[in-house]
């Protein structure tokens, strides 16, 4: 069984030579060289067959062979002999015996896989040795011309017999146990000529179909997919070079050790030393990948380097066509003005045309138009949506927007029909979307993004019930929707977000969803029972009661969440503790509270002691506290502190707090939490507040120490476990300046280059009025640096719906030692920029 | 068959495999390592690997850096951690920009072609993202300079090729 197993292996090596060298005789034309190709594999596979039909089948294979076919089977053959086992040549041309060249060629091409590898124990050395000399007296006869033509016939046919004839159990027992993977490994492809090589990684399964796997069909792909990197332009010059030699060298060669033109090929291949290589004998789809790296113009200046870079570009995955890729300096200069606006626009159409008319990767991934177009660009709209759908792109993002309002503006509207089976990835911003009434009812969109887009309840209704795959649904700022319903049938959908659709009462989901996010005013939420939701975001726009929602308001079907962030402006204290639900699978509460009770103080915080109660498994506590007054410390004239009855939490280990101010009840809640959570690792108190949060708002002159000091006071006292981890508004303001380089960071990334001074400290944060809509134009300003504060560019441009921060940031420079900025920060979806001016 | 299996050593569970260069130096890897090279993780999934995976077109210098690379990146893929060290994103990060800060062009053109050979799309990622930084922010002429690219154009060609994408060229 041993010795057996041993045989097995070693055929195994041994046997890809056969197929290696075997391979190449397949004529390039037509169904003859897949019959031929098939044959080979065929007899090999059928040892019992006897030899007289294997024989009839060669020769019969053979004589359909041309003799040009034949003679250039037999140079590929010899080729491949030395290219698999460069040593055994080396080996053979040392002892110098001469045998039957074409017995001989047979058995090199045996010995050619072990010869290779360290010869093992059981190996017949006879025919070791007489397939190394017959194989140097072989190719001295090649290179002669005493090989002709006909020899070559001959020597192909001999060839296949002589292998299937020395041990046919052999071969049988490896094709047994043969692989295609290993039948692609043993190829040579850099010995196919390219043509032939698609034609053969076709036909390779139909061939090794007795014994192929199940990855047969993934085996093929992969070998069309690789064939044009591994077959470099070099193999048909030096074909032309082996062909020479063989036919033009003289007589006296015959004695030579090798042919020169074999000795190039073995020589260059066995090294694998291919001369300085350089960028451009990287395969096509190297290069592809790398132009894809670039930002488009970039790559597509890549075009005129030389001939062969000329169309690289055009295949990269992701078009990109925006103001950001495609303007010159010289647009951004004339696009405050009404008419540059105007040329810029025309200028872009042609851009797109232009860029989309030499794009030749058909797959896609992504077309993406950013730019500020409407319904009057329809027409060129569409095309470029026909375009993609051509392209079979995976993923279309028509970002639209506009820079003018009234009721002359008409958002695009999307061809809903011209959507094909290849798109997964919807993203559609300031468009109109009607469901024709006879749609086809089958879409593959898994993702689905509609910002501003004018759709009904009963479009988007039909919409989604027609994309059963749907996994992640955005929809922001639909201002037509009312009542948004989530057909049950969606049951891969993941996350779900809707924020700021003004007129919405209600959603209502019949399927389960993992993460949803809801933004805007207080509506009520019905989900499917039991509810597989585990992440709950909300962020109110209304006055609500953060306690008071989740009391009594958070569907009671959400029996698995685990994650629940709620934000919310409080105004009035409600009276809750009649009845605690159990949230008995929370493990992550975050709260933004913005308290607002102004002029007299209502709300107490100290209430919310109450969620330890109701959540008691809960691990994580954020707690972001702003509160729009002038707060104060605590102090001996506030009066005792309240303390709740002891109520032990075992689960509680980390407790984040931002704003505290020191205010008596934060004080009181803070200190409860610390006393009851008994395992309690970590609570981080900030002084400042959460800059994390979407509505930067600090209030930067009340942002007194106090609440350290009182934290630094009070809280020290009660910290046994050493958990409390107190951060200054020095601390917290290093913090935030971090957080803002980020930002900048990403700024610059996405386009924008400011030239900031050294920033040192952030001194306040202070609230900016969102820009009244309407379209007021707002300038733009760079920063220099050594503060001089030149106009270097000024860019009008107005932001709907932008997300407006001010920050007012204190700058050291050389010469003058503090100057206040206003940073107008404008966000809007994840691209800012930033406006500069300076503050009174 | 003592002297075959010799070869596939069961470790500790993870199995190793010998990788074969060009130029016949040998590098033993346990097959998470590995794995992460779709052409040998599928090799392994065909069970074709225990005579070791000959890899007749990457040089041992190359390999080496290959495997160097995937020995930092088995991280996430090794369930065991005995033969992969716990490397922070932040060290991985350090440790890729080192590897191919480094090289010479010709160096960096052959590790890239091993990586699409192997089929190892994190290290193919890498090192196109380098070139393409290389080719970042230049001149055409400059590039053809820095990967002595040929121009094969007439001037006429080449300022068709400018006019077809104008806007390309306009800064």
């Amino acid at each position: 069984m041993a010795a057996r197993g041993s045989k097995k292996r070693k055929l195994a090596e041994e046997d890809p030579g056969i197929i290696g060298a075997g391979r190449p005789p397949s004529p390039p034309s037509g169904s003859r060289g897949s019959a031929d190709w098939r044959l080979g594999v065929v007899v090999v596979a059928d040892p019992d067959s006897d030899q007289g039909s294997c024989d009839s089948l060669l020769s019969d294979a053979t004589t359909r062979l041309t003799q040009d076919d034949a003679a250039e089977a037999a140079s590929r053959l010899l080729i491949a002999v030395v290219v698999r086992s460069p040593e055994a040549l080396l080996a053979g041309s040392k002892k110098r015996k001469v045998v039957a060249a074409e017995e001989g060629l047979g058995l090199g091409i045996i010995g050619a896989g072990p010869s290779s590898s360290p010869p093992s124990g059981s190996r017949d050395s006879d025919s070791d040795r007489g397939s190394r000399d017959s194989l140097s007296s072989l190719l001295s006869d090649a290179t002669s011309s005493f090989f002709t033509q006909d020899d070559a016939v001959d020597a192909a046919s001999r060839l296949l017999t002589a292998v299937v004839a020395r041990s046919p159990e052999a071969v049988a027992a490896f094709v047994g146990r043969l692989t295609p993977e290993t039948v692609l490994r043993c190829i040579d492809w850099d010995l196919i000529p390219s043509g032939d090589a698609r034609k053969s990684s076709e036909l390779l399964p139909i061939g090794v179909s007795n014994v192929a796997s199940p990855s047969v069909a993934a085996v093929r792909v992969r070998a069309v997919r690789r064939w044009p990197l591994r077959i470099p332009a070099r193999t048909n010059r030096e074909w032309a070079v082996g062909r020479k030699a063989m036919s033009g060298d003289s007589g006296a060669s015959r004695k030579r050790k090798t042919a020169p033109g074999l000795h190039l090929h073995g020589s260059a291949v066995a090294k694998r030393k291919i001369p300085k290589l350089q960028l451009c004998n990287l395969p096509k789809d190297v290069l592809c990948s790398i132009t894809s790296k670039l930002p488009l113009k970039e790559a597509v200046r890549t075009s005129v380097l030389s001939s062969h870079w000329k169309r690289i570009w055009t295949c990269r995955a992701n078009l990109e066509l925006s103001t950001r890729t495609v303007y010159s300096d010289y647009d951004w200069e004339r696009c405050s003005s009404h008419r540059g606006f105007n040329l810029n626009k025309r200028k872009f159409i042609k851009i797109v045309d232009s860029v989309l008319q030499l794009h030749e990767g058909a797959g896609t991934e992504q077309f993406r138009i950013r730019f500020a177009l409407d319904n009057k660009n329809s027409y060129h709209i569409n095309r470029w949506v026909k375009n993609a759908a051509a392209l079979k792109t995976k993923g279309l993002v028509l970002e639209l927007y506009s820079v003018l309002f009234g009721p002359r503006i008409v958002r695009y509207d999307f061809p809903l029909k011209m959507i094909n089976s290849n798109l997964c990835y919807l993203r559609l911003w300031f468009a109109s979307l009607k469901v024709p009434a006879d749609s086809r009812g089958s879409l593959n969109l898994t993702k689905l993004s509609l910002r501003e887009v004018d759709i009904t309840d009963e479009d988007l209704n039909q919409f989604l019930s027609e994309c059963n795959h749907l996994r992640e649904v955005d929809i922001t700022d639909c201002r037509m929707l009312t009542n948004l319903r989530v057909p049950g049938h969606l049951n891969q959908l993941k996350s779900l977000l809707v924020a700021i659709c003004p007129l919405l009462r209600e959603i209502k989901l019949s399927c389960g969803v993992t993460a949803l996010d809801y933004r805007g005013p207080f509506i009520p939420l019905q989900l499917a029972i039991p509810s597989q939701t585990t992440n709950v975001s909300i962020s109110l726009l209304t006055f609500h009661s953060a306690l008071g929602y989740i009391f009594s308001d958070l569907p009671s079907t959400l029996t698995n969440l685990e994650t629940l962030t709620l934000k919310s402006k409080q105004v009035e204290r409600i009276d809750m503790l009649s009845r605690l639900p159990r949230l008995i699978s929370l493990r992550h509460l975050t709260l933004g509270l913005t308290i607002s009770d102004l002029p007299q103080r209502k709300i107490d915080l100290l209430d919310f002691a109450s969620l330890l109660k109701a959540a008691p498994f809960m691990e994580k506590l954020e707690l972001h506290m702003k509160m729009v007054y002038v707060h104060q410390r605590y102090c001996q004239d506030d009066g005792e502190l309240r303390s709740l009855p002891r109520c032990p939490h075992s689960h509680l280990s980390w407790v984040q707090i931002t704003g505290f101010f020191g205010e008596k009840d934060q004080l009181e809640l803070a200190l409860h939490i610390l006393r009851n959570a008994t395992f309690l690792k970590a609570m981080v108190i900030e002084t400042s507040l959460n800059t994390e949060s979407e509505s930067v708002n600090c209030y930067a002159e009340r942002l007194s120490p106090d609440g350290y000091s009182v934290a630094l006071e009070f809280l020290g006292k009660e910290d046994h476990n050493n958990a409390v981890h107190m951060m200054s508004n020095q601390e917290a303001s290093e913090v935030a300046l971090g957080k803002f380089s980020q930002k900048f960071r990403l700024a610059r990334g996405l386009g924008w280059n400011p030239r900031l001074p050294d920033l040192r400290v952030i001194r306040s944060l202070r609230p900016f009025s969102p820009p009244t809509s309407g379209g007021k134009a707002r300038n733009r300003y760079d920063i220099v640096p050594q503060n001089q504060f030149a106009h270097t560019r000024q860019h009008t441009k107005h932001h709907s719906n932008a997300q407006d921060y001010c920050i007012t940031v204190m700058f050291k420079s050389r010469n003058i030692e503090f100057i206040y900025f206003q940073l107008n920060v404008i966000c809007r979806n994840s691209q800012m920029t930033s406006s500069c001016s300076m503050a009174p | 068959m003592a002297a075959a299996a010799a070869e596939a050593t069961i470790d500790g569970g993870g199995k190793m495999i010998i990788l074969i260069s060009a130029d016949g130096k040998r590098f033993e890897v346990t097959e998470a390592v590995a794995s992460q090279s779709q052409l040998i993780s599928n090799m392994i999934e065909d069970d074709c690997t225990e005579n070791g995976v000959r890899l007749p077109n990457v040089d041992g210098d190359i390999l080496t850096m290959v495997v160097d690379y995937c020995n930092m990146h088995a991280g996430d893929a090794a369930a065991d951690g005995d033969t992969t060290k716990a490397s922070s994103t932040e060290e991985l990060k350090k440790f890729d920009a080192e590897l191919v800060q480094a090289l010479e062009n010709p160096v960096l053109f052959k590790l890239i072609l091993a990586a699409n050979f192997l089929n190892i799309k994190s290290l193919l990622d890498m090192t196109c993202q380098r070139v393409a930084d290389m080719m970042s922010g230049k001149t055409p002429e400059q590039m053809r300079e820095t990967f002595s690219i040929e121009n094969d154009f007439t001037p006429e060609e080449e300022a068709a090729i400018r006019q077809e994408n104008a806007w390309a060229f306009d800064d």
